[in-house]
């Protein structure tokens, strides 16, 4: 345990108090960075896909178009909010919360940085010591938004969309959740914070302890996973538009459509954030660390968090640049491939990892 | 006795589970049951949050609300029932539905009264499940090292589950086999033998 010098102290009392001011500010921090993330990337897409297409992008609002998201966010709630008239009203209505929702609670759990690089000093919005499962378990809910969504559309370009949505949804969960078996078994927790500090060190020498490197298939899978996941292309099938119009919110409007929109980049956010925290050794930085600054200062808090948020950055980089380079997969393809390579794989590797340890 | 703060939640989840089972069995479209049926699941997590049961908590989420759930909510979107066609009277389902309950409620009733190891709430107090496992230390030296559990946390299940009641889990773990074995079954039904990968040839 290293010691917390003053100038960090309160921080420690900002993540570790139970009081409710401190729960506030720390719920407050917490949406405020989603939304600012979740906007932001609405730019970032925008300008990584005119990147590879060879064009501009968006430039005219603000320095360098920086300010499109927030062009984009007045129009999506100044306009006219549609109720289609054969529609289910309440569920209709409910769709785009439950779709939004999730990925704005897991993220809760994510340790974003810590104060002394100790797992007790973890800087985590809320410490629950099965952050793993609970990220898991929230992300399994935010299909209820897109197969409702779908169904109370009353269209069948929509029903179809939430039908594909759901059976990629569930399938590829088994995957994910296959997948990170083989993690937890090498750091025997399902504690997210003790997950980033069994990354520390590395192999031979050189070579970061970084799961994404002892558990390269369990890496594969899971992240191949996590794009089924988020519906993100390849993996879209729920809203193709080439063959589906928009999916499962074609009949949306306004800010409800909005909250579908924001409620993807969010469930993209976090599982960059979960990819993150479980392969890429979380806050850590492998040979330097702990040489940059003292630990226990604020210095040390504010490194660590930014070290985080560059690899987020990096990993919702490599998101979007697969997106606007990939095509679509088929249906049959898609669930070939979750159900007949990804699981066995994912079980495979279970047997391998679990024989390793046994032997160790 | 106190009213504390946890008897408030366990008031508030309860009352809120109650009202969405409720709602569950009397909603007409099948649609709107199985959504209320997910709810109901939600606050019964948090109940067994406050019994220190984190991980059944989240397996329950996991596994009834994001996957069970999910496929049943499938299966009805695809049928399309219109919500009269399922609504007709049908006294034997009441008589049973009512005795099941009955019998439910006598059974937890009479354990939570007589039961010798009935059901009782982990609390902060339950003493830790302390196992040990084989690690090397430093010399290479095979050597036991204790590690305690908490109650409630997926090392501890995973104990309870290992040691004190394998031959149930491996009942459990057969049982289930066998389901997904006659769910092939029942999806071959109708497919040729011949038909190749990527083409269904249906009988007849």
């Amino acid at each position: 345990m290293i010691a917390i010098g003053e100038s960090a102290g309160f921080l420690f009392d900002l993540f570790y108090s139970d009081a409710a001011l401190h729960s506030g500010i720390r719920i407050f921090i917490l949406i405020n960075i989603v939304m600012l993330i979740a906007g932001f990337l609405v730019y970032f897409e925008r300008k990584v896909c005119a990147l590879i297409q060879n064009r501009l992008g968006p430039n005219r609002v603000g320095p360098r178009g920086l300010l499109q998201w927030v062009a984009d966010a007045i129009k999506l709630i100044t306009k006219e909010d549609i109720f289609p008239d054969k529609v289910d009203r309440k569920m209709y209505f409910l769709a785009p919360i439950i779709a939004f929702a999730p990925g704005l609670i897991a993220l809760a759990v994510i340790p974003f940085g810590s104060i002394g690089g100790d797992a007790s000093q973890a800087l985590v919005m809320t410490h629950v010591n099965i952050g793993l499962l609970f990220v898991l378990a929230v992300t399994s809910i935010s299909v209820y938004g897109i197969a409702f969504g779908g169904w109370a559309s009353n269209n069948k370009f929509s029903l179809l969309g939430s039908l594909r949505s759901s059976a990629q949804m569930v399938s590829y969960e088994i995957a994910m959740g296959l997948s990170l078996v083989a993690v937890i078994l090498v750091c025997e927790s399902v504690d997210l914070r003790e997950v980033v500090t069994s990354q520390y060190g590395t192999m031979w020498g050189f070579v970061p302890n970084w799961f994404c490197f002892r558990q390269p298939l369990a890496f594969l899978i899971f992240f191949v996973a996590a794009f089924a996941e988020g519906n993100r292309l390849p993996f879209d099938l729920p809203e193709a538009e080439p063959e589906l119009v928009g999916g499962y919110h074609t009949e949306y409007s306004s800010m409800k459509f909005g909250m579908f929109f924001l409620g993807e980049y969010a469930a993209m956010t976090l599982m960059a954030a979960f990819t993150v925290t479980l392969f890429f050794g979380g806050w850590h930085v492998p040979f330097v660390f702990g040489n940059l600054v003292q630990a226990g200062t604020i210095g040390f808090a504010l490194v660590s968090v930014l070290v985080f948020a560059i690899k987020l950055a990096l990993v919702l980089f490599f998101y979007l640049w697969v997106r606007w380079t990939l095509p679509r997969f088929r249906y049959d393809q898609l669930m070939n491939l979750g159900w007949k390579v990804m699981i066995p794989l994912a079980l495979a590797n279970i047997v391998i990892t679990g024989a390793f340890e046994a032997a160790r | 006795m106190d009213f504390t703060t946890q008897d408030f939640f366990f008031l508030l989840f309860a009352a809120i589970a109650f009202g969405c089972s409720l709602l569950c069995v009397t909603r007409r479209n099948p649609v709107y049951s199985a959504a209320f049926l997910v709810m109901a699941f939600i606050p019964i997590a948090a109940i067994y949050v406050m019994l220190q049961a984190a991980f059944v908590a989240l397996m329950q989420v996991m596994v009834y609300a994001g996957a069970i759930m999910v496929l049943f909510i499938f299966v009805i979107m695809m049928l399309n029932l219109k919500p009269l066609e399922l609504f007709y009277n049908k006294p034997p389902a009441y008589i049973i539905g009512s005795l099941l309950l009955i019998g439910m409620i006598g059974l937890v009733t009479v354990s939570y009264l007589f039961g010798g190891n009935g059901i009782k709430p982990l609390t902060e107090k339950t003493p830790t499940i302390a196992d040990a496992i084989q690690t090397r230390d430093e010399n290479g030296e095979i050597a036991l090292k204790e590690v305690k559990h908490e109650p409630g946390s997926p090392g501890a299940v995973g104990l309870s589950l290992f040691q004190k009641y394998p031959l149930q889990f491996e009942l459990a773990s057969v049982l289930i086999l066998v389901a997904i074995v006659g769910a092939v079954v029942l999806a071959k039904k109708g497919i040729s033998d011949s038909g190749e990968e990527g083409e269904l040839r249906v009988k007849n």
